[in-house]
Formats: C-alpha cells, sequence, structure tokens
C-alpha cells in the first residue's frame, strides 16, 4: 500500500473495484517492462481490487480472465495495460460486454507504444513510466461512468453527388437496395468524363453505349430522382438525418422543343466545347452529342447573350430564357460524393503546349481517335496522317521539387494518376493498328498498367511497334517547335536511359501529352460538410485499408475519383462499396454513434453562450430556454448529440466548466495528471 | 550530339530474318545471363537497343556483334520471348548485308528465292563453262581431267579467289574501319609502336589462334554448361569440325595445286591413299562431312535453342558444304572403284561448280563471318590488353 494514498478527487462516484491487468504482448512488453512490479504497483493503488500478468490480453485466455473476475470478483471497472487503443480497444470493451459490464467502464493503458518500444534501452525507465501510465489509466477508471451510445431515427434516401459513371453505378445499388435516391449533377448532362473516351480499357467497349446503358438503368427507375444542373450549396444535419439545400439552374428548355437542330443551328454565339476539350466550339443552346441524357440541349448561361435567335427559330415553343434558378431542400440518410476530377491543364508551354497547335492532351487525342470527335475520327492533323507521334507519360503526374513547375495552387502534384499509363498505350496501339505508317514514340519514366487485363496494352504497344524512351525523375524530355526549314514540325528531345543515357532527338508531327488526373474543385462540399482532404487535394478515407471508402465524417461516402485517381473499374467498384457502406448506416431504422460528445451541466452552466462561437458544426450547441426555478426561465447551453462531433472545441471556451466531452471529462483528466505527477510507489511497500 | 531516332532500321533488321524484337522490354536479362558478356563487351541488350532507337552506325561498329556465339542462352532466360539470339543472328546477316557494296549479299539474304535463284544459276554457269565443248572421254579408268581441264579449274579457281579476297578485303576493310572508329582504335594504336605492334601480333593470335581456330570461348563459356550433351553432338565440337575439314579441304587443293607448280605431283596423278595431301584431303573431307551432316540433323530436329530458328542462309551454306563434301567423297569413291562408272564425271563437274559457288559467295552469304568474326575478335583481344587503356565506349 502506498504511503500516501492518493486523495480521490470526486470519492463519491468513485469505483472501487478495478481489475488491472498487464500484457506481455508475447515479449514487446516484457522484455523491456518488468511486467510483474507493474501489476505490483497497481495491485497497491486505490479502488483496485484485483491486479494480474498476462501473456496475450488479446488472447482468448486473456479476454476470459477480465470476464471471469468480472463475475467472480464483481468488478466495475477495467483496466488494460497493453498496446495502443487504436488496436484492441474494441476488442476489450466487447469482452467487458460479455461479462455484462457497460463497455465505457473499460480504460486502456498504452504501455508498448509509450513505454517499451519508445524506451527500449532503458528497462527500469520504461517499467516506471509504464506504472504511472497505469496509475493514471486506474485514476481515470474510477471517475469513468457507464454511457449509452448516440442513437438518429435514420432517413431512408441517399443523395449521390456527381452523374459520372461512379454516381450512376452508386445511385443504382442504392434503389436497388430499396433506398431514396437524389442524384445531383452539376452540369447539364449525365455521363461524366467518361463519354469523353472512344473506347474504354480493356474491354474496348464503345465509351458513350458502355455509360449509355448505366445511365437508362438509372433514369428507368422511379425511386432515383435525377436533377441536373443542381449543385448542393448547403448541409446541416448528421448521419441518418441530413439537410441538403440543393440549387437547381434552369435548362432554359422544354420537352416542348422539337426542333433541336434548328434551334442550335440559330444561335449566334460559338464558345469551346469542352466535350471535345476545347477541340471544336460549341453554341450557348448545346448538347454534347445526339443521344445525350437528358437528351434536351440546355443553355449556356454565362455564353448566351439573350439574342432570342433561338426562340424565334422554334417560333417560341421550348425555350424560355427567362429561366430562374430554383432551390430546395431535402432529407436524406447518407451523402455519396462522387463528385469526380479534372484532367491536368498543362501550362503555356510545357513541352510546348500552347505553342503549337500540334502538342495536344491526351483526352484531346482520344476526341481525334473518335469517329463522334471533331475531327470524325480521323487521325489527320493539316491534312496530313501524322508521320510520328510522340506521347509523353506523367505530364502533371508525380512532379518532383525543384523538377517540376507547380500548378496554379502552388502545389505539386506527388501523386502517380494510375489510369494514364495504360490509357496513353491504348490510344498509341490504336495509332499503329490504324495506321501502320505512323510511327509511335512513348516517352515515359515508370509504365504502371497494373491492373487486370491491362499489362497487354504493354505488350500488344511493344510488339506492335512502339519504341519505348525512358526519362529519369531528374530529367525532362523537351519538345521544340521547329521553323519551316525543318522537315519535321516538332523535335522531342529526351536522354533515355534504355539507351544508356544518350541524348536523343526525335522528329515528330504530333506530340500527345500524357496529363494527370486531379481532384475537381470541391472546396464547397468541404467548407460545408469538414470533410478532411489529403495532401493531394482528393477527399481523404478513414482509413486506406479498413474503411477504405467512409469519410471521416459518419454518412459521408467517397465514390470514385474525387477520393484518388482511379479508371471506371475501380470508380464503379469504390460507388459499390460506398452504397454497401450506406446501406449498413441506414439498414436499420436508427443509426448509433459512439457517445463521445459534449454534454452541459446545466447546474453550472449560465447561457453566456460562449461555446456557440468555439463550435464549428452547425446544430451541435444551441441556447435553449430551460425552467431553471418555478416560474424562471433561463437560456442555457443544450449540445445536440447527433451533430456534435466531440471535438472538445467549447470545453475550454466555458468559463464555468459547464461542458464537458463525455468519456474524456476535465474531472478524468485531472485524475490522470495528479496520478502521473504522484511519487512512484515502492516496490514491497 | 544527340542522336536523331530512326524508324526505319528495325524494319530493315526484320527483313534479314523472322524475330520478334518487338517484346524486348529492355530489361536486360540476356546481357545478364549470356556467358560471354562481359563489363567491356555487353550484348544482346545494347545491339537491340541499338536497332530499336535505329542507331544504324552504332550498331554496325559494334564489335560484340560477332563475339556471340549463338548459344542461345539469352532466348532461353528471355522473359518476353523476344529471341534475343535470333535477332543477333538476323543483325549479323544485316551487318554482313551492309559492308557488303554490291548488293549481293543483301539480294541473297532479303529474297531467300531470288537468292537460290542466283545460287543455282551460277552453279550451272560453272558447270556449263566448264563442260562446255569437252565430251566424256571413253575408257576404262576415269580421266576426269581430260573432260575438264586442270588448268581450267585452276584458272578459273584463282579468278574465283582473286575476287572473294577482293570483296573479302572490301568489306573487311569497311567493317575494321567502323569498329575501329567506335573503339577509338587507328593505325598508331596497331602500328605505332613497338609495343602496339607486340600487342597487335598477340590481340591477332588471340583473335586467330585462340578463338577462331581453338574455339576456347565456345567450348568454354557457350558449351560448358551443355553436359548432357555428348561430346560427338556438342555444337562447337561440330562447329569446329566443320571449319577444320572446311580449311584443310581448301589447304589440301592450294597444295595439290602447289605440289603441280613446283613440278613434284601433277595434278590428277593417282596417288595412294597414304599420299599426305591426299590423307590431309581424306580426313578434312571426313570431319566436313560429320560436322556439317550432324549441324543439318540438328538444325533440322531443331535440337537446341540455338537452332530453334533457321534462315534461308543457314540452310544455304549447310548444303553447300554438305554437297562439295560428298560428292568429294563419292568422287574418291568412284576413282577408287574397280570398274570406273561414268557418272563419276557429272559428279565431278557438280562436286567443282559447287565448290567453286561456296568460295565464290562466301563474302556474301553466311560463310562471311570467317571474315568478319576473327576482325572483331581482334579488336576485343586489343581493348582486353592489359597495358591496354579503357577503349570500350557505352556501358551496359
Amino acid at each position: 500500500m502506498p504511503e500516501e494514498p492518493l486523495e480521490p478527487l470526486d470519492a463519491s462516484g468513485a469505483a472501487e473495484r478495478i481489475g488491472v491487468y498487464v500484457c506481455h504482448c508475447g515479449g514487446n512488453i516484457s522484455d523491456v517492462v518488468d511486467v510483474d512490479r507493474v501489476a505490483t504497483e497497481a495491485a497497491g493503488l486505490e479502488g483496485v481490487a484485483v491486479a494480474r500478468h498476462i501473456m496475450f490480453m488479446c488472447s482468448d485466455e486473456g479476454q476470459k480472465a477480465i470476464i471471469d473476475d468480472i463475475k467472480d470478483l464483481g468488478l466495475d471497472r477495467v483496466v488494460v495495460a497493453a498496446c495502443t487503443p487504436k488496436l484492441h480497444e474494441t476488442t476489450f470493451r466487447r469482452a467487458v460486454v460479455r461479462a455484462g459490464m457497460n463497455p465505457y467502464l473499460f480504460q486502456p493503458a498504452n504501455v508498448r507504444e509509450q513505454a517499451s518500444w519508445a524506451h527500449p534501452h532503458s528497462p527500469l525507465a520504461a517499467t516506471l513510466k509504464a506504472s504511472s501510465l497505469v496509475r493514471a489509466a486506474v485514476a481515470k477508471a474510477r471517475l469513468l461512468e457507464p454511457l449509452e451510445k448516440v442513437s438518429v431515427a435514420a432517413v431512408h434516401r441517399a443523395l449521390v453527388l456527381g452523374g459520372g459513371v461512379a454516381g450512376l453505378r452508386a445511385a443504382l445499388d442504392l434503389a436497388r437496395q430499396g433506398l431514396g435516391v437524389t442524384l445531383v449533377e452539376k452540369s447539364p448532362f449525365l455521363g461524366g468524363h467518361a463519354t469523353q473516351l472512344h473506347t474504354v480499357f480493356p474491354t474496348e467497349d464503345l465509351a458513350r453505349p458502355l455509360v449509355g446503358r448505366l445511365i437508362s438503368e438509372v433514369m428507368a427507375r422511379p425511386d432515383i430522382t435525377v436533377l441536373t444542373g443542381t449543385e448542393m450549396v448547403g448541409v446541416t444535419g448528421y448521419v441518418g438525418d441530413f439537410t441538403a439545400s440543393l440549387r437547381m439552374t434552369p435548362r432554359g428548355v422544354n420537352a416542348d422543343l422539337v426542333d433541336i437542330d434548328a434551334a442550335i443551328a440559330a444561335c449566334p454565339v460559338e464558345v469551346p466545347n469542352e466535350v471535345d476539350d476545347g477541340l471544336s466550339r460549341r453554341r450557348a443552346i448545346h448538347r454534347p452529342y445526339p443521344d445525350s441524357v437528358p437528351n434536351l440541349p440546355a443553355i449556356d448561361w454565362a455564353a448566351c447573350t439573350r439574342c432570342d435567335a433561338c426562340v424565334k427559330a422554334v417560333g417560341g415553343r421550348g425555350i424560355d430564357l427567362d429561366d430562374r434558378p430554383t432551390e430546395m431542400d431535402i432529407e436524406v440518410g447518407a451523402i455519396v460524393v462522387a463528385t469526380g476530377f479534372n484532367h491536368y491543364e498543362p501550362y503555356q508551354g510545357e513541352y510546348g503546349y500552347g505553342q503549337s497547335p500540334r502538342v495536344v492532351t491526351l483526352p484531346q487525342f482520344h476526341r481525334m481517335l473518335d469517329p463522334e470527335g471533331p475531327t470524325g475520327g480521323e487521325l489527320k492533323i493539316e491534312g496530313r496522317v501524322p508521320r510520328a507521334i510522340a506521347f509523353i507519360h506523367c505530364v502533371g503526374s508525380r512532379q518532383i521539387e525543384g523538377v517540376d513547375q507547380p500548378g496554379p495552387s502552388g502545389k505539386l502534384n506527388e501523386y502517380c494518376s494510375r489510369v494514364c499509363c495504360t490509357a496513353t498505350l491504348q490510344a498509341a496501339n490504336q495509332v499503329r493498328s490504324r495506321y501502320p505508317q505512323t510511327a509511335v514514340v512513348d516517352l515515359y519514366r515508370d509504365i504502371r498498367t497494373y491492373q487486370k487485363d491491362q499489362e497487354a496494352y504493354y505488350v500488344d504497344a511493344s510488339k506492335g511497334g512502339v519504341l519505348f524512351l525512358r526519362f529519369d525523375n531528374e530529367t525532362r524530355p523537351t519538345v521544340e517547335v521547329t521553323d519551316a526549314s525543318d522537315t519535321y514540325p516538332l523535335r522531342v528531345k529526351v536522354r533515355d536511359t534504355l539507351t544508356f543515357g544518350a541524348d536523343l532527338e526525335v522528329p515528330v508531327d504530333l506530340v500527345v501529352l500524357s496529363v494527370g488526373v486531379m481532384p475537381s474543385d470541391v472546396s464547397g462540399l468541404i467548407d460545408m460538410t469538414k470533410a478532411p482532404v489529403g495532401n493531394d487535394g482528393f477527399l481523404l478515407e478513414v482509413h486506406p485499408k479498413l474503411r477504405p471508402v467512409e469519410s471521416a465524417i459518419p454518412g459521408l461516402l467517397l465514390a470514385g475519383t474525387a477520393q484518388a485517381p482511379m479508371d471506371i473499374t475501380e470508380s464503379t467498384s469504390a460507388a459499390s462499396a460506398a452504397v454497401a457502406k450506406v446501406t449498413t448506416l441506414l439498414a436499420k431504422d436508427h443509426v448509433e454513434m459512439e457517445p463521445f460528445v459534449a454534454r452541459v451541466d446545466p447546474s453550472r452552466c449560465d447561457g453566456c453562450g460562449l461555446c456557440l462561437e468555439a463550435c464549428q458544426y452547425a446544430g451541435a450547441i444551441a441556447l435553449h430556454d430551460v425552467e431553471v426555478e418555478e416560474g424562471v426561465i433561463e437560456k442555457r447551453a443544450y449540445v445536440n448529440p447527433v451533430a456534435c462531433k466531440g471535438c472538445g472545441a467549447c470545453v475550454p471556451s466555458c468559463p464555468v466548466e459547464a461542458l464537458d466531452v463525455q468519456g474524456w471529462e476535465i474531472a478524468q483528466y485531472r485524475a490522470m495528471v495528479e496520478a502521473i505527477t504522484a511519487e512512484p510507489v515502492a516496490i514491497g511497500a | 550530339m544527340s542522336v536523331i531516332v530512326d524508324h526505319t532500321l528495325l524494319p530493315a533488321l526484320k527483313q534479314y530474318g523472322a524475330f520478334d524484337i518487338g517484346a524486348c522490354f529492355n530489361c536486360g536479362n540476356c546481357t545478364a545471363g549470356c556467358p560471354l558478356s562481359k563489363d567491356d563487351t555487353t550484348f544482346p541488350r545494347k545491339i537491340i537497343r541499338y536497332a530499336q532507337v535505329g542507331m544504324r552506325d552504332s550498331l554496325l561498329s559494334s564489335k560484340e556483334l560477332w563475339t556471340c556465339y549463338a548459344c542461345g542462352e539469352c532466348s532461353e532466360t528471355c522473359p518476353r520471348q523476344a529471341e534475343p539470339s535470333e535477332f543477333m543472328a538476323a543483325a549479323r546477316r544485316y551487318a554482313i548485308g551492309s559492308y557488303d557494296r554490291t548488293g549481293l549479299a543483301r539480294t541473297m539474304y532479303t529474297r531467300p528465292v531470288l537468292g537460290t535463284m542466283i545460287a543455282v544459276f551460277l552453279a550451272a554457269f560453272f558447270a556449263i563453262f566448264m563442260a562446255a565443248g569437252h565430251a566424256i572421254p571413253s575408257g576404262g579408268s576415269l580421266d576426269l581431267f581430260a573432260f575438264v581441264p586442270e588448268d581450267l579449274i585452276h584458272t578459273i579457281g584463282i579468278v574465283v579467289m582473286v575476287l572473294v579476297a577482293l570483296a573479302g578485303v572490301a568489306g573487311l576493310v569497311t567493317m575494321a574501319r567502323q569498329v575501329g572508329r567506335s573503339e577509338g582504335v587507328g593505325w598508331r594504336t596497331v602500328f605505332g609502336s613497338r609495343a602496339a605492334v607486340g600487342r597487335s601480333i598477340r590481340a591477332l593470335w588471340e583473335s586467330i589462334g585462340v578463338e577462331s581456330l581453338g574455339q576456347r570461348r565456345y567450348r568454354e563459356d557457350c558449351d560448358a554448361d551443355k553436359a548432357t550433351v555428348p561430346l560427338y553432338r556438342r555444337r562447337w565440337l561440330l562447329h569446329a569440325l566443320t571449319m577444320w575439314g572446311f580449311l584443310g579441304l581448301l589447304a589440301a587443293t592450294i597444295l595439290d595445286y602447289g605440289l603441280a607448280l613446283v613440278g613434284i605431283k601433277a595434278t590428277g596423278t593417282p596417288v595412294p591413299i597414304w599420299y599426305p595431301v591426299r590423307l590431309l584431303g581424306t580426313i578434312a573431307g571426313l570431319m566436313l562431312v560429320y560436322g556439317a551432316s550432324m549441324l543439318i540433323v540438328e538444325r533440322y530436329r531443331k535440337a537446341s535453342r540455338s537452332v530453334a530458328h533457321s534462315a534461308p542462309a543457314d540452310w544455304t551454306l549447310l548444303a553447300l558444304l554438305w554437297i562439295t563434301g560428298v560428292t568429294g567423297f563419292t568422287l574418291e569413291l568412284a576413282l577408287y572403284l574397280p570398274q570406273a562408272p561414268a557418272w563419276g564425271y557429272w559428279v565431278f563437274l557438280f562436286h567443282v561448280a559447287v565448290a567453286m559457288e561456296l568460295v565464290l559467295l562466301a563474302p556474301f552469304m553466311k560463310l562471311a563471318h570467317v571474315i568478319y568474326r576473327p576482325v572483331a575478335l581482334f579488336f576485343y583481344a586489343l581493348g582486353r590488353a592489359p597495358d591496354q587503356p579503357d577503349l570500350q565506349g557505352g556501358t551496359r
């Protein structure tokens, strides 16, 4: 027994029958920390009924020891000194539940990462530290209170943001699970970037009919509401019950419009056509291709001059240039983010981009290969089939500081965009098979045709006569625009590591830049939801392996290229995975969440409202009228446990200590600090 | 100075042999596994790369082309089944076609039908030219030189030799200049000083004596791990027997002519089988027939990786060697038969015509390696001489 036992801070609520279990972790802990001494010292702490050390606490045997002790000795709190709680907190909570105890009466102490692994060469110090950590855990455990999970009634409808392949797949799968779906797409048409491709790898299906199949399945379902030209502009609420505000840009065109071609032909405004990546021009009233969905054209309000030419051309039927945006709120239980990506836009002069029309991006080149594209699928530049084409990989991907130039954001795209290698080789192979006289040179840093059936593209390219030249990480090829005296308009220079570092020069008629994938601008979404974003600008999952499609914001799921560069296969897989997560959330009538949320002690709160300013989550804290005495009504803070994220920002803002985060209360922290700073307990005392 | 990528070299090379080098992804396993590729001479990857990028001059000035013995090890270990060994063979054909300035070699290689027609026509021409105006002599014994006078044969032979020497030297000089330039070897390096001359002589011995006649690296490096193959089927031995046989027969023919010139023995004088020149010819002939026959069988059976692929040029050379050897023996048989058969004259005509053709076409067909390989091996030996500064240009 300690000579000077700790003064419990709040003896009234303190538990008196605590079980302490010190884990050897098979030597990971016990090789450094004297676990017997730690257990012995713990046994002497006030409130501890039993202290043991066991080889593996996470094993069945270890868990059984806890359960047996709870039943036999009537334990009321459990402390396990073992590895990081990230690993086995859930294991031990479940163990105590099996013995009939509230799971939140369990307290971990991390004596592996924080003691034995941190101080492997100082066994005594590690042992003393482990003892301190156990004392702190015991001190906190004495003040733990049983908690109940927060439960929310679930709305059986999901919102899907984005009408590309990932969003379409998600919407369809959600509907098939019996959930109502609202699919919103920012642009006036469904299908996303996939409709800009000619054929897709590795199946070589035509992209538009393929996406068209998905679209028609979505459109055929009455339980999916499709809203094009629509953005989410606000969201409140929490998992199970979000309120999303949607703003709908009017189409300006309705089903009364019969002669679509006449209306489009009448429009005098021409702007670059985003569907052809700027290779062609379109009118202000436009549709991307004849069988687009929706099939009605839309007015590009930014380009339209309200000249009424289209209206006159169709006799005023079906076009309304006075259409105004509308807004609506919808209730949803979960949100699937399928906001997609943008292609990297090379800067002026990057590999000759912008300096010669013969330097194009891979998406533009795809349009040139597509019979529905601006060239009718004929690969011709200035009337001639190119004699030689150079493809340059990793443009805007895997950028290196000091070698590559950062984009407008000032950041480098350090990641691999993953899809461009196979897409480039696919295009190269098409050139070689359709135009055998055209030489193809492929300049790369590394080829990553990593997915199922994609290596075949590399093999085909190699066998098909594509010449591969490899530049290293520190050097980049250069593209020179030659003058009229040269027999070739472009010359690509590269130091080729495959030719023993020789400086090679490739005369070509066309350079194709294999541009990378960048996240589309989701800053609005991030502001609204506080969804975490990775260094690369893509939305971040909770854990890449264990929770790969969940955002840290409960109820917010990630699908497709909003999360990372993915091909269509991966995007639709991710979408289906996100749907699986939505259905596990919404399958029951209620959504359960951890109880680690803020709590107000109404007897201390004086209604000053400072906590409202500290809180960054909408609707998490509010001031409610409370009848403090008979007839006296005052403002008191109120925490909505489902909106609160348990961040604790409100706690220090409260001048009267009326706020606490459950499970992490100030009194508990004080007890821990006191316990750590107390004298070490002498052995054998 | 940058190299301009040339897309035409690879298709040009493909005309010289069916190979799948497009599958190559430059991993370098071929070079790593090659028993002959050392730090100072790396192949086949380097040569393959020259071909892919279109570095024609670098390819033609590579001694490495000829230091390879086509053991097939690289084709065995190639993870892409790109057949680097077969590529090396095609590249050598291309080099023969390029060093030869008459264009005949190129025709022989790239247009097999026309090439075969040329070969047949040439043999026929020799035969008709020699047989024209001479009736088959009647009589009990074969009097071959009454049918085709030895003077005519000797004169044609000398003309053929001179033509071959001219073409051979032209090709040799073309090649030596190119390789020498890329290796940094000039006249001065070879003859500039006493030490240089000494070194050159040693290199010449290495190249012609140890390597070409002795087949040392072929025997020790390329064939060393083929222990399961019995000695009588070892590739290096078959090749060596064929070569020794060919050279022995050439020597016997020249010696016979020499004996006639100095008046010791007139050509055509019947001699016993142990007569030295005849004995040399008989033994050499046995070697040639055995070597060529086995090489044909091995190649036909695709017995090993090294003969997995055969170009028309491979068959043409073996066929000419075999026919020369076999007709020679048939002729010898006819000479020693008690009753001289009349077909002996036709065999004789055939034998002489084919032998003439074999020698005449040497610089324009696979046999040209007899000229080019020693040159490459000379540069190789020179580069490896201990007192020689680092001569090699590229790295692996």
